[in-house]
């Protein structure tokens, strides 16, 4: 448990402020053909993660985290969470010395923003779960059939990772493009700015990343890697609904004072303030202990589960009250606020409810269940 | 200790090194008179001149010298002998107080051989502070102090005291006020000790009748007392201390603690409020290492307020918690006469749960820095309130 910097990255700060330069104008929530183009590609942030060998950036989670804020600040919507976080960490967990050539050449794709991925398993998986797809054998080239419901980043992704597995156990990554035999289709979600879909799969032609225990490990850490950055985007979130609320006490007058002028309005934000000091360096946290290669894998299960337990909780109280905050005019459709509630309130609930997080920590931190031993 | 950036970190560290082998050398580890000889060495307060215990280096490097100490088998340093002295009055006095005040306080202080005490809080001021009644009459070159304080730890083994007094009742109530050294053993002084529903005599109330202070003993102006009590205050609450606080720490230790080692006692929905409560005081725990870390990099940090209200909630919930959980245990108590009472360590979980609940008022109230939070970090519109320029005798009370 040594200590780890709980101070934000200075570069990953500098491209945050890039990316909410370039965002600055887009509504928030509203999806834009651009968007990932400008951000991912011409910024670079597609590639956060990936090594310059592929031609990312090869920076870690305290960067990622930091353009994780300013994205969830601006309900700016891009692939970031489910291709360049997920995925991406999904397949650098497959690389490493006799790397397969397939996963090279796409995270080569990936981090050029020419191809955008996702992994085909249900928004709620929560690390350390693995649902798969059941093949009869994991061939190089196979064809893959199933479907899929709620998966989250599937609309506009491109390269499709699907967990299988076959008849005797055995895990394997299969890449599917898109082409005949796929179909995406997006459900009706609460949050429409980041729908979940039904992925089918009928036939379709696949590639064989990666088979065996790896292909777990590799996913584990890939949502692991995404629920610290859930985190970070519902910190942005939270920074958002601050400065909102704080500017419209200032703007709106009742009884003749400015609402910010009672005590009962100025309590509940100088409390919001609290909560994002503590979400903030719980979030910082998890990242530096992700990046810290003397971290124990423990260790790194603790920092993710601690920052998605606490964050998420207070990420949504915070919104709640942002609506308290400005009465009625935060539920019309025009007002932005909706649409931060509906991200924050989905988000706290993918991959690991926060009451999963929550028994993660309980197990880690070693308080046992009533049962006498942690139950996951 | 890289942040540290002039003078270069190698030829301070080397210069702290010797200065700490050279006072082992001469006194011992573990020698009674140490403390003393380390304020002589410069070693007390790095960051205070040359003479006044320090060596004027940047206060970062106190960490170092710590470090050093340690290393070297001297016994950590016990603040907590003197907590006002140290943790208040010095730091007051280095902003504020004459060079003879200083050349006279700082030393004993620091031995810890001289206690101080704060006289701040009134019956009738407590989160209106610059409200306070006590008044100092001049004469000459003699003051004269009659009126009431309370809430006041250490008075009753008090040496010192800082006294924030009412000099000037004509002009608006925080222009009024004149910070003094007390003397603590004028016969004009009453200490009384105040009971509290723990049983424990922590606090005092202290009388003034005609206590006479020289001119001299005055810190900084006539009317300058509010600014000079805003860096006492300053200093009280900047209780992040200088090194990290290990994971499960105090309470919470006692709370996991009595999870792990009864078996008996654990439930579904305890389970939840346990795990609940680690939670949230790990929590705490980073987002005041992290003030440790922007601290130590120089950039201040308003988040001081904010710490205490989370921490001292925080706490409650732990102490409420950890009673609740061995319901047995809860129902009995300890001892009320605290001269019978175990160390605080010892105490049981009754005692915890009553002695942390003042913990929101005590040290400025959850809702004064809330209060505090909004106006200074948020910058939001000012609660109705009287004319800052209206007399303090004008006010109605």
């Amino acid at each position: 448990m040594s200590a780890v910097s709980l101070l934000e990255s200075e570069d990953g700060v500098a491209l945050a402020q890039q990316v909410r330069a370039l965002a600055a104008d887009w509504a928030p929530g509203e999806p834009r053909p651009e968007a990932w183009r400008r951000i991912g590609a011409d910024l670079g942030v597609a590639g956060l993660l990936i090594g310059e060998e592929h031609g990312g950036a090869g920076v870690g989670m305290r960067e990622a985290i930091a353009v994780a804020q300013a994205l969830g600040r601006g309900l700016t919507v891009t692939p970031f969470l489910p291709s360049a976080i997920a995925a991406s960490t999904t397949l650098l967990g497959l690389g490493g010395p006799g790397e397969p050539a397939r996963v090279g050449a796409l995270l080569t794709e990936l981090a050029a923003g020419e191809a955008v991925a996702c992994l085909v398993v249900p928004a709620t998986t929560a690390p350390g779960c693995l649902p798969c797809l059941e093949l009869a054998r994991l061939d190089d080239d196979l064809l893959v059939s199933g479907s899929v419901a709620g998966v989250l980043g599937a609309t506009g992704a491109d390269r499709l990772l699907v967990p299988v597995r076959d008849g005797a156990g055995l895990i394997g990554l299969a890449l599917v493009g898109t082409g005949p035999g796929v179909s995406v289709g997006a459900e009706t979600s609460l949050d429409e700015g980041n729908p979940v879909s039904v992925v089918a799969l009928q036939s379709a032609p696949a590639v064989l990343l990666a088979r065996g225990p790896v292909v777990a490990d590799a996913v584990q850490a890939g949502l692991r890697a995404a629920t610290v950055a859930i985190a970070a985007e519902l910190v942005g979130a939270m920074e958002w609904a601050l400065e909102a609320s704080t500017s419209y006490l200032a703007d709106r007058r009742q009884f003749g004072r400015q609402l910010g002028s009672y005590q009962a309005l100025r309590h509940l934000v100088a409390r919001m303030w609290i909560d994002l000091q503590q979400a903030g360096a719980v979030t910082l946290n998890a990242a530096a202990t992700l990046d810290d290669p003397d971290q124990p894998e423990a260790e790194r299960d603790l920092a993710a589960s601690l920052a998605s337990a606490h964050v998420r909780t207070l990420a949504v109280a915070c919104l709640e009250t942002t609506l308290q905050v400005h009465g009625g005019i935060a539920f019309t459709w025009e007002h932005p606020l909706h649409r931060y509630l509906k991200r924050a309130f989905s988000l706290s609930m993918v991959h690991g409810t926060t009451d999963h997080h929550r028994r993660q920590v309980a197990r880690l931190a070693d308080l046992p269940s009533p049962e006498g031993e942690a139950r996951v | 200790m890289s942040t540290v950036e002039s003078p270069p970190d190698a030829e301070v560290d080397a210069v702290l090194a010797e200065r700490v082998a050279a006072l082992i050398a001469v006194h011992g580890a573990d020698a009674p008179d140490l403390l003393g000889a380390r304020f002589d060495a410069g070693l007390a307060f790095v960051h205070h001149p040359v003479g006044l215990g320090g060596l004027g280096l940047p206060a970062p490097w106190q960490a170092r010298v710590e470090e050093l100490l340690l290393a070297a088998g001297a016994p950590a340093p016990a603040p907590y002998r003197n907590p006002l002295g140290i943790g208040t009055a010095v730091p007051t006095l280095l902003a504020h107080g004459s060079s003879a005040l200083q050349q006279r306080h700082f030393r004993p202080a620091w031995t810890a051989e001289e206690i101080w005490c704060q006289l701040f809080s009134e019956p009738g001021a407590g989160s209106d502070l610059a409200g306070l009644a006590t008044r100092a009459v001049l004469d000459g070159d003699t003051w004269t102090v009659n009126g009431q304080k309370v809430w006041t730890s250490f008075a009753h083994v008090a040496r010192w005291g800082l006294l924030l007094a009412r000099t000037d009742p004509d002009l608006p109530k925080h222009q009024g006020l004149t910070m003094f050294v007390v003397d603590m053993q004028h016969p004009g002084v009453e200490v009384r000790p105040l009971r509290q529903a723990t049983g424990g005599q922590e606090f005092n109330e202290v009388f003034f009748t005609d206590v006479t202070i020289p001119d001299a003993h005055r810190v900084d102006l006539r009317g300058r007392g509010w600014d000079v009590a805003r860096t006492t205050l300053f200093n009280e609450r900047s209780a992040v201390g200088a090194r990290p606080v290990p994971r499960e720490d105090g309470h919470i230790a006692w709370l996991a603690d009595l999870w792990r080692s009864r078996p008996d006692l654990r439930t579904h929905e305890m389970h939840g409020r346990v795990t609940d409560a680690w939670i949230r005081v790990e929590a705490l725990r980073l987002a005041n290492e992290r003030i440790r870390q922007l601290a130590a990099t120089g950039r201040p940090g308003l988040e001081g307020s904010g710490a205490k209200v989370a921490h001292t909630e925080t706490t409650q919930v732990v102490t409420r918690l950890r009673a609740e959980l061995d319901p047995e245990a809860a129902l009995r108590y300890d001892a009320w006469d605290p001269a019978l009472a175990p160390p605080r360590e010892d105490r049981v979980a009754g005692y915890h749960y009553l002695r942390s609940r003042p913990y929101t008022v005590e040290g400025g109230t959850t809702q004064i820095l809330l209060s505090q939070i909004a106006d200074r970090v948020l910058g939001m519109p000012r609660e109705p309130a009287l004319a800052k320029e209206t007399p303090w005798s004008e006010i109605p009370r």
